[in-house]
Order: structure tokens, then sequence, then C-alpha cells
């Protein structure tokens, strides 16, 4: 029997533009997931949600969880920054 | 025009703004943080790619002030799409992306190997070059023929950059090596006799790094030596036969390990014997930085229109030989 560990990340409160430009920035990375690890991202008006799912190995959830992280802190320090 | 180039394929996270005006290309700006592993290590893909988190945004508004310029005023934005390694290239591609997105800017995924190139012929003014791209990440003898740059000669197994930083991290430097070894290499002229493998007009580098480790016991001096005469000439064969063969009469070096004053003095004398202008890249910018990616991507504009956003992909082993080039 294999662990099933789901998570999601929302982030809102950003502006529709910021939240549109998250999930273009981030979605052309989601190519070639380790087998068993997938990422869906969806955005709504303010808001960015990230779906993660793993069947087994949480390490590479983890270490997954920890890049996409990394990568909107990049993303709207950019937006923000320029 | 005005480009913001991005390069993140290894230890290097650079930004860097150019401005093209007809065929000419002036650097605005080109600021870089680069990585530094720990004594005795390479480079920790993850952990470089953490550094370039940390100071991408940094770097970016340092290159936009630098070159007096406002990221509205920016026409086009290049990112290096590859090749690299994985977390390092997606760093960058997510900088550029965003700008791309928020700010409505064209963006061009560029191949980090024909930045190299490029970057080196708009600074030597280099016409037809036989090319010579020696780094961290390559060894290769390079000809520009139909519409693509042809390989002439490449390494086997790893680059002349990893033959250098594997051995110097053997014996306690950190990456990238090549100066501390050069510098050793300069206090001997010992030379013990070492493995010289060339086939055909390939290279091959993995048995000379082993072997040289096993000379260690005869001075640390004598064998950067030996390694440094074995490698360079080796080359050296490589880019006469390329030579002879292709009747190129430019030669252009260009990669991080051209900064090795032994090395340029070898191929000089290859180009004397077949009469040919040598060109190397000036060291500031023979390593990888932004201004590559700016410059090609400016040359890609005048071709064609930007990529789609959902299309910019990093593609971790892109080879220079599989681009199209149409400018």
């Amino acid at each position: 029997m294999s662990l099933t560990c789901k998570v999601q990340v929302t982030l809102d409160n950003i502006s529709k533009k910021k939240a549109e430009t998250l999930r273009k920035a981030l979605e052309p990375d989601n190519v070639n997931f380790p087998e068993n690890l997938t990422l869906e991202l969806e955005n709504f008006d303010n808001k960015v949600v990230f779906n993660f799912q793993s069947q087994g190995d949480m390490k590479k959830l983890i270490a997954t969880v920890d890049e996409v992280l990394e990568h909107v802190q990049v993303a709207l320090k950019v937006i923000d920054g320029c | 025009m005005l480009c913001l180039g991005v390069e993140s394929t290894a230890h290097t996270f650079s930004c860097a703004v150019l401005e093209k005006k007809g065929k000419k290309g002036k650097i605005l700006s080109d600021v870089r943080k680069i990585y530094r592993p720990p004594e005795g290590e390479g480079i920790h893909p993850r952990e470089a790619s953490r550094h370039h988190v940390e100071n991408s945004a940094k770097v970016l508004s340092e290159s936009l002030q630098k070159a007096k310029v406002s990221v509205r005023d920016l026409d086009i934005v290049a990112y290096a799409a590859g090749p690299g390694l994985g977390p390092c290239l997606r760093v960058g591609a997510v900088v550029s992306r965003s700008l791309s997105s928020y700010y409505q800017i064209p963006i061009y995924p560029i191949n980090h190997a024909i930045g190299h190139i490029e970057l080196g012929k708009l600074l030597t003014g280099a016409k037809n070059p036989l090319v010579l791209l020696v780094s961290g990440g390559h060894t290769m003898l390079l000809a520009f023929m139909m519409g693509k740059w042809r390989v002439f000669g490449e390494t086997l197994d790893i680059t002349l950059g990893q033959l250098l930083d594997q051995f110097g991290r053997s014996i306690g430097f950190a990456s990238p090596c090549g100066k501390q070894i050069e510098d050793l290499a300069n206090k001997s002229s010992i030379y013990v006799s070492l493995p010289y493998v060339v086939k055909g007009n390939d290279v091959s580098f993995s048995g000379l790094l082993s072997a040289t480790k096993s000379i260690l016991s005869e001075g640390v001096e004598n064998a950067c030596f030996s390694l440094q005469e074995t490698a360079f000439a080796m080359i050296s064969e490589a880019s006469e036969r390329a030579l002879a063969f292709t009747n190129k009469k430019e030669f252009l070096i260009v990669g991080g390990v051209t900064a090795n004053k032994r090395l340029s003095e070898m191929l000089q004398s290859v180009c004397r014997r077949q009469n040919c202008k040598f060109f190397v890249s000036p060291q500031n910018y023979s390593g990888d930085c932004g201004s590559q990616i700016a410059w090609t991507g400016l040359l890609e504009s005048s071709v064609k229109d930007g990529a789609n956003l959902d299309e910019t992909f990093v593609r971790q082993a892109w080879r220079l030989d599989t681009v199209e080039i149409d400018y």
C-alpha cells in the first residue's frame, strides 16, 4: 500500500494581473515531473492555487513544493522590484 | 532596441542590458552574482539555484539601474533556456517569464552556447571564424555552415573546464580552479608523461584526469604543468586539423577557459602555422554572463517574433548544433 499525499497552497490577496503572471511564469516548468507526482495550477481573480499530489515519495513532494514556492517568491520580487 | 539578458545555466546568475543599433551592439550593464561551492566540492544544482533565487531580484534591479533604464524601456527579454542545470535554468526562466507576462515584453529563449559565440564575435569583430568553445559545460570546435553551427570535434566525456575543476577540487581548491592550476603550472617546466587521447577530431579527458591525480606524488606544480601541456596540446591538435579542413581564416576562442594564457599561446602558434587570424573573447565576458544572452536575443529578434510564454521551456541538454540560425 502506498501513501498518497495532497498539498494545496493558495496565494490570495494579490492582484488579478499578478495571479495571472504567476501562473504564466510557473506553468511552463510543469513538465517532466517524476512518476507519481503531479502539480495543477489555477488562477481565479486575485488568487493562485497550487495542487500537488504524490504517491509514495514524500521527499520528492517536499522538494517540489519547496522549489515552486521559491519560484513564486522570485516572480513576486521581480514584479514588485521593477 | 534594448534587451535584458538573463543567464542562470550554472553557478552564475547575471542580468545584462544591451542596446542594438543597426548591426552594432553596446553593453549598458552586466551584473553577476556567482555561487561558490565549498572548497573541494563541485556545484550542487539545488544549492546553486537557491543562490540564484536569493540574488535574482537584486541583480535585476542593479542591472537596470546601471544601464539607466526602466523595465518599461525594454523591447525584449532573453533568457538562457539551456543547456545547463535544471534548477538553475528554471530560476532565470521564471524571472524572464514574470517580466514578459507582467510588462507585456516579447520573450526569447536562447541557447547558452550560441550566446558565448555571438558575444565573442561581437566583441572581437570576427566575421566567419572556426570557434573553440571551452568552458565548464562545453569543449567543442564549431564552424557555421548552412544555417547551423556544425561540430568539427568535441569531448567524448568530460569538458576541459571539468577536467581543470575536478583536478583542482581533488587538491582542495574551490571551483572554478583554472586560475590556481595555471599559477601552479607556471612554477614548473618538468613534464611527466600523461595519456594523450585524440580520436579523429574528438578528445577524451577522463583518463587524463585519473592519471594526473596519480602523479601528484611527483609534485603538484609538475602535475599541473603536465596536465595543462597535455590537455592543451590535444585541443591544439584538433583545432589545427579543423582549421586545415575548413580552411577558415579566423579562429575564435570563447568560454571560461579562454582566460588561460598558456592555452592562448598554444592556439596562437597553431594560427600562425595555418595563416589564420586569432581572436579571443575578452576575459570580462568569456565566462557566463547576461550579455551573451541579451546580444543573441537581439540578433534573434531581428528575424523572428518572441516565443509564446507557454512554450518557454528550459532544455537541460539543448545542443547548439540543433539550433537553426536565420539572422
